[in-house]
């Protein structure tokens, strides 16, 4: 069972695309939830993106991806 | 009267990081910090430090008196110093806020109140991007089209209430280090064989215009004390 990491619809406004900045814990690390684990970046404006739940991470887009409002970019398993 | 806080960078950094996290938290709903640079050093995301070149780049800002700090977070490198007024403004979301143009408004809310503080100096600040400045942005504040002010913004949301949690930052460029920083920016670019490129005319320091500008600062903090408490964010005494 996994839970995906979202980039949830409201996060910016408007349609711009954002890029995956920095993953904070490596691919198959275990993380909390809540814990940081990623921050994306769309006009200056960055925002940071939690694990939804306790688990082993995996990264689905690396850093530097461009990424849109639904996308999946890791889950937690 | 403004406080200004004298820390290392990374102090600064940190203490950033820290009225953010007051916010997200619930410790306060809006505080604001003002800090100046003890040192000088080119900040960048840590990702950076994986480009070829970076070791050659890093010793040759070091070189320039410019030693590479590396952050955890994005973005692009900036140069911090003693010539940088920094502030950074936090808080939740206040209800009765457009949630669709909340990142415009966080904008707005740093800007505007910079901006009545320039035009009571007897200037005429301007609001956009700047061709030819280092990590430029929508939202810098500018004087005759040359930036001045950069800004950036960090957002989480607060699992207590969900309210959005935002971190508004400006660097304020007081004391003419334009050639310097331009340059160290252009040498790091260069050796990362990275094809950014940043000019000195694109960059405009106060003292170009104002002949006290650290005193001239005693006046910014009433500036943002009545919009914000207007918009129901209050700062403490």
């Amino acid at each position: 069972m996994s839970s995906p990491i979202l980039i949830a619809d409201d996060l910016w406004d408007g349609d711009a695309e954002a890029v995956i900045t920095a993953w904070l814990v490596s691919d198959g690390a275990e993380v909390g939830a809540g814990e940081l684990v990623a921050e994306i970046m769309s006009e200056k404006a960055q925002f940071e993106i939690e694990a939804p739940c306790a688990g082993m991470l995996k990264i689905l887009e690396e850093e530097d991806a461009v990424i849109a409002k639904g996308a999946t970019i890791g889950l937690v398993e | 009267m403004t406080t200004i806080q004298r820390l290392p960078i990374e102090a600064g950094l940190d203490a950033e990081r820290q009225l953010l996290d007051s916010v997200h938290a619930g410790a306060l709903d809006c505080g604001l910090l003002f800090w100046r640079p003890l040192d000088a050093a080119l900040v960048m995301p840590r990702r950076l430090s994986r480009l070829g070149g970076f070791a050659a780049a890093q010793a040759a800002c070091a070189a320039r008196g410019w030693p590479v700090a590396l952050r955890d977070t994005g973005g692009e490198p900036v140069p911090q110093s003693p010539a940088v007024l920094n502030l950074a403004l936090a808080y939740a979301v206040p209800t009765g806020d457009d949630e669709q143009k909340r990142i415009e408004t966080a904008y707005l809310r740093l800007c505007e109140p910079l901006r009545a503080w320039l035009r009571g100096l007897g200037l005429d600040p301007g609001l956009g991007e700047v061709d030819g400045a280092f990590c430029d942005g929508r939202y810098n504040v500018t004087l005759e089209r040359r930036k001045l002010v950069g800004t950036a913004q960090r957002w989480r949301r607060r699992p207590s209430d969900g309210r959005h949690v935002c971190l508004a930052h400006a660097a304020l460029l007081l004391e003419d280090q334009r050639q310097s920083m331009v340059a160290v920016v252009n040498s790091f670019y260069e050796r990362c064989e990275l094809p950014s490129r940043c000019r000195v005319a694109s960059h405009v320091a106060l003292d170009e215009f104002v002949a006290d500008v650290w005193q001239a600062t005693d006046g910014l903090l009433d500036c943002y004390r009545q919009p914000l408490q207007a918009a129901g964010l209050a700062l403490l005494p």
